[in-house]
């Protein structure tokens, strides 16, 4: 097990250096001058030349990576030419908005995409099953933004119920910044009216980004669900007289969330990076948008900054789920340790 | 087990429908968007939003003029040389800064030394001038060669308080100057204007407040507080209307929305003219747009008022207008009696019959830029126009910094392209300018057309100073490039915004009050909230 | 494929909801293929504008209303069937086998393979589709062929973590143990044994996968790379009507309901497809 973890740490580390070489090349290859872009149409040749010189941008390209690299061992990322600060300022204030919002939307994948899920495989082909089927696939037709809208239009719009945007209402004092997720932070404060207006204005951001995933794991578990059922040792147990729901938790449900948790993993991760145009809807000022704007305009410290981020969340997020699979299987614990 | 988690679920989601927070009564709010960022940093403005914020937030030695010039401003007054090349400006006594302290002629220069260090923004209009300060309410700038526009360009300079400034320099690439406040003042202000900055994040929101030391006067009810929201999708921009949690929309969502918006009670639209038009550019070096009469072919095939009908806000609110030659309505050498635009089918296919494309015609490319959604229904429209005179047409969607990559190169650069401009200073030279041959490859210059007697007709026009032989010499440029059709000036825009009716904005609400300068109608301390 | 009267037709049909998918599924085939004979206005397809008839709501002229410039979104739905689903269907082709390939391959050989796959999955999940959709831009035409090439290459790591981990488990089997015994090939271990096993959550998100692939074509064309307009596509007709959302609610509604009626009738196919590989094992 021990050793299984540094493995994984020593491989990790490898993957973040093979992400920082591989977006560090890649980036440079979208087309246009990135010192252009930042200076607009108007500005002259040399001040394009000297912004360019000024971001080493006129040197080789592994003199570029190595001052990077040098820049990156002592944690500094470099300026972006879209917000015209410091990448790390940057990310420390737009990551933890989007990481709020998709640790919340992740949650509500797990407690409304499961039980769905379960929901229908329990009564396979009967109406649940269809009404769940027809429910989950709903989160796949339109994307997460679209939604986003329609729950806007009909909670914020027509019922007059929720707040439309940010993550606090104007006249709310902003707790201090500890953990950066403002639900949290209200809580620690002990701010009971801060903690109620930030959740509120999470709600809806939040069943938006999470409708795909919560069908996608509504069909990965109920399909998952219906082939651990027709095992052996399911019929085997039944024999030996446990409960029905005994087995269903515990020898059909806990290998059946494998795929499902595998996914869901994938989908908490690739959305630190996919949620921009839900933050755009709800005004939610987080990292997606911010690196998606950083792409669009070429900013390269933005872009290589934002993209490490999301890989180290798709490095730690997937030694978690293998990690937890293997609990999940406890004979794959064996294995693994091998 | 299952059924036990879902009620928890349930009642988690029900205590925290809680009741929203109330609304601050005693102050006045103005909630307002933009597209992002809003870049702070006086000296790199180089777009709507940010000038909006630099407007607020900064004071510059003039302003614009309804009546097409500058208006005093930080200067009360102003002499120039004989030679054309010497400004004496005498300073407005008791102007204060946000940070305390009297601005001196000493800001206004060290404004000047920053962004001719800092080389970004509008950097290039100031090249060459150098200043010196003989009292402290005395400024004097020496320009490299007279320049008709000078006092224009001068919008685009907004002083900010030195001492301040220096004392919050980091280490950076500018010497003793470290890194001239970059740092700093991409968040914080240091200016004297009507507002002050109390919140500033480029990709969420700015919050202003009013500046109670301002020099000059603010409408009655003047909006206490100003939140600028950057980069809000269209349809949440209509819902905060629709709450009225929001005073002015931006001039960048659907028309779709903006009259679904005026339709509604207690909201109209309000525009700002004068200042810009439209331009699709040929590039006059790739086949087939190489060839006069298959541009003149182009020009007279267009359907101008179905164009002008497409921008429609609502069935009376015009999106655009009709133009004569080149230059919109509010700057100087803006001539009625240049050409109209006009489509006439038969003209068109006598000229493409012309062309040496009339039997073997490849087909022109004809892109929008994604970022700009209206530019598709222009792109279609075209599409149909010219499929009615033979012209074929591919249309294809790019994005910005794709389009900024294709320009550097003629043998890149599209077919035809399309770009909405405005004026960032109120001179015709803002605009006229962009057709001088040293904006090639550049997104200015799509239209890689070469006249070297345009250029000099340009330059010549900024070196005089009589505005009759100005407006003379203006007449001329814009008779030879509309001969040579390298671009298409459809019409002139009119770039309107919805507002709730308890907000008046007299620049906005009143056309002939606005001035030709981007971002110049949006003085906060000229609005008035009633509510 | 399947053809009445055959074999597999037969276990494919005893689910009468296979059927039904299977219908949906011919439906739409068949109504995108002849698209130009059986759409009210099969000029609406390309660039036509008519700017008196904008923004029309749902009438007997125009079932599903008009769009901002007046085309008929009935026939530019039938239309955009074509590219959305050839868009899908290539897309799932390319990359669930490199996917599952690399999954098995990984799952099922501990040691250097497992690392060497999985960390390599790990950096391609790391690129931003966007940044890798643009960066194509900048070197190679934009086409509908490099459109698919590079949705399939953002799209294979998700099926190799999935075909992995559950894997990984199927490996621990009685079954599997049993064929390692008997001395059967590394070959025939995986994908006679362990393949089958993992096929119920592999085809169940491949059905998903086709609603998610035809939206992502929004973002593909958002960027110039994928459908040119005027020709139409579902996803970005949803994504762009819904900038028009409550007013002019049909231009993204219709599409959008089309995109559901293609998922669904492909789910539903899909658990037919599944059914199959569940008897074969």
């Amino acid at each position: 097990m021990i050793k299984y973890l540094l493995r994984r740490l020593a491989a990790s580390i490898v993957v973040l250096i093979g992400v920082s070489v591989l977006i560090f090349l890649i980036a440079r290859v979208i087309p246009g001058d990135p010192a252009r872009i930042a200076l607009g149409p108007m500005a002259s040749e040399e001040q394009v030349a000297q912004l360019r010189a000024a971001l080493f941008l006129d040197r080789p390209l592994i003199a570029q990576y190595v001052e990077f690299a040098r820049n990156l061992l002592r944690g500094d990322l470099g300026v972006s030419l879209y917000t015209n600060r410091t990448v790390t300022t940057d990310l420390r204030q737009f990551l933890p908005a989007t990481a709020e919002l998709v640790a919340a939307a992740s949650l509500l994948m797990v407690v409304i995409g499961i039980p769905l899920g379960v929901l229908a495989g329990h009564f396979r082909d009967r109406w649940p099953d269809h009404a769940a089927r027809l429910a989950a696939l709903l989160g796949i037709v339109a994307p997460s933004f679209v939604w986003a809208i329609i729950l806007v239009l009909v909670f914020s719009y027509w019922l007059d119920l929720t707040p439309v945007i940010g993550r606090l209402s104007d006249s709310i004092v902003r707790p201090p910044v500890t953990t950066g997720f403002v639900t949290v932070d209200s809580l620690i404060a002990g701010d009971w009216a801060a903690f109620k207006d930030a959740s509120w204005h999470l709600v809806l951001p939040a069943v938006a980004l999470s409708l795909s995933g919560a069908g996608q794991a509504a069909r990965l578990t109920r399909a998952n669900l219906g082939e651990t059922y027709g095992r052996d040792y399911i019929d085997l147990a039944r024999a030996y007289g446990f409960a029905g729901r005994t087995i269903a938790w515990k020898y059909a449900l806990r290998p059946a969330m494998i795929p499902t948790l595998t996914i869901l993993g994938l989908d908490f991760a690739a959305k630190l990076g996919n949620a921009f145009l839900v933050e755009a809807v709800f005004a939610w000022p987080g990292m997606a948008r911010y690196g998606v704007n950083a792409i669009l305009n070429k900013d390269l410290n933005a872009i290589v900054g934002t993209v490490l981020v999301i890989g180290f969340g798709f490095v730690v997020i997937n030694l978690v789920i293998d990690l937890f699979v293997a609990y999940l299987d406890p004979r794959i614990r064996y294995r693994a340790a091998v | 087990m299952i059924n036990r988690r879902m009620l928890l679920a349930w009642t988690l989601a029900l205590t925290l429908c809680g009741v929203a927070a109330t609304a601050n009564a005693q102050q006045r709010v103005l909630r307002h968007d933009e597209s992002a960022p809003g870049r702070l940093d006086p000296s790199k403005v180089v777009d709507y939003a940010s000038s909006v914020l630099a407007m607020n937030v900064y004071d510059t030695l003039v302003n614009g003029d309804p009546s097409g010039g500058v208006a005093p401003s930080l200067a009360e007054s102003w002499t120039l040389s004989a030679d054309g090349k010497v400004y004496t400006f005498k300073l407005k006594p008791g102007v204060k800064f946000h940070g305390g302290g009297e601005m001196t002629s000493e800001d206004v220069l060290f404004a000047l030394e920053r962004t001719l260090a800092l080389n970004a923004g509008y950097a290039r209009l100031f090249k060459g001038v150098t200043g010196t300060a003989p009292d402290a309410r005395t400024v004097v700038l020496t320009l490299p060669a007279p320049n008709a526009a000078f006092l224009a360009t001068l919008v685009r300079l907004p002083v900010m308080q030195k001492s301040l400034v220096l004392k919050n320099v980091k280490p950076g690439n500018y010497g003793d100057k470290g890194d001239y406040g970059e740092a700093f003042l991409a968040e914080r202000d240091a200016g004297s204007g009507a507002y002050r900055v109390v919140e500033h994040n480029p990709q969420e929101q700015s919050v202003l407040a009013k500046f109670d030391g301002y020099f000059g006067q603010f409408a009655t009810n003047a909006p206490d507080v100003v939140r600028i929201r950057y980069g809000v999708e269209p349809a949440t921009v209509r819902t905060l209307m629709a709450r009225r949690e929001f005073e002015v929309t931006s001039q960048w969502i659907p028309s779709e929305i903006k009259r679904a918006l005026a339709e509604t009670e207690g909201m109209s639209v309000i525009s700002e003219r004068g200042a810009g038009y439209f331009i699709m550019p040929m590039n006059t070096t790739r086949p087939p747009t190489d060839d006069p009469h298959f541009r003149r072919a182009v020009a007279l095939g267009l359907d101008y008022t179905a164009l002008i009908e497409l921008m429609k806000v609502t069935p009376n609110f015009a999106g655009a207008v009709p133009i004569t030659g080149m230059l919109p309505s509010g700057l100087l050498g803006h001539d009625k009696t240049l050409p109209a635009n006009r489509r006439d089918v038969a003209a068109a296919k006598a000229e493409l019959a012309k062309s040496k494309y009339a039997s073997n015609q490849p087909i022109m490319e004809l892109i929008w830029v994604g970022e700009v959604p209206l530019e598709e229904k222009i792109g279609l429209l075209v599409l149909q126009n010219l499929a009615e005179i033979g012209i074929k047409v591919n249309l294809t969607k790019v994005p910005w910094t794709l389009l900024t990559q294709q320009v550097t190169k003629a043998e890149t650069t599209p077919n035809m392209t399309q770009r909405f401009v405005s004026a960032p200073y109120p001179d015709p030279d803002a605009l006229i300018s962009q057709n001088h041959s040293r904006y090639k490859s550049t997104t200015l210059k799509m239209d890689w057309y070469s006249d070297g007697e345009s250029d000099k007709l340009i330059e010549a026009a900024l070196a005089v100073t009589d505005q009759g032989k100005r407006r003379e010499l203006y007449g001329q440029v814009q008779r030879r490039l509309l001969d040579a059709t390298s671009s298409i000036y459809p019409f002139e825009t009119v770039a309107t915004f919805v507002k709730q009716n308890y907000t008046v904005a007299p620049m906005l609400d009143d056309t002939s009050k606005g001035v030709a300068v981007q971002g110049g109608n949006w003085m906060f301390r000229t609005f008035s909230v009633n509510k | 494929m399947l053809w009445p009267r055959s074999r597999l037709w037969h276990r494919f049909s005893r689910n009468p909801l296979s059927v039904v998918g299977f219908a949906i599924m011919s439906v739409i085939v068949l109504a995108a293929l002849l698209a130009p004979w059986v759409t009210p206005y099969p000029l609406h397809a390309g660039a036509v504008v008519d700017i008196s008839n904008s923004g029309k709501p749902p009438s007997l002229a125009h079932p599903f209303g008009t769009d901002t410039v007046g085309r008929d979104i009935l026939t530019r739905t039938v239309f955009a069937y074509r590219l959305s689903l050839l868009l899908g269907i290539v897309v799932l082709s390319l990359a669930t086998p490199v996917g599952v390939i690399v999954g098995l391959l990984a799952g099922y050989f501990a040691g250097w393979r497992e690392t060497v796959f999985m960390r390599i999955t790990d950096v391609f999940l790391s690129i931003p589709p966007l940044v890798l959709a643009l960066a194509i831009l900048g070197f190679l035409r934009p086409n509908m062929i490099n459109a698919m090439i590079a949705v399939s290459a953002m799209w294979w790591p998700w099926y190799a973590r999935l075909t992995y981990n559950v894997t990984r488990q199927v490996a621990t089997e009685g079954y599997v143990a049993a064929a390692e015994v008997v001395g059967a090939s590394a070959f025939h271990i995986l994908f006679r044994e362990i393949l089958p096993n993992c096929a119920a959550p592999i085809v169940t998100k491949m059905t998903l996968d086709l609603g998610f692939v035809i939206l992502l074509g929004s973002s593909l064309s958002f960027l110039g790379l994928g459908v040119q307009p005027p020709t139409p596509d579902l996803g970005s007709m949803v994504a762009e009507g819904a900038r028009y959302l409550p007013d002019l609610w049909w231009l993204a509604v219709f599409p959008g309901l089309a995109i559901l009626c293609a998922v669904l009738g492909f789910n539903l196919m899909g658990d037919g497809v599944r059914d199959l590989l569940d008897v074969e094992r």
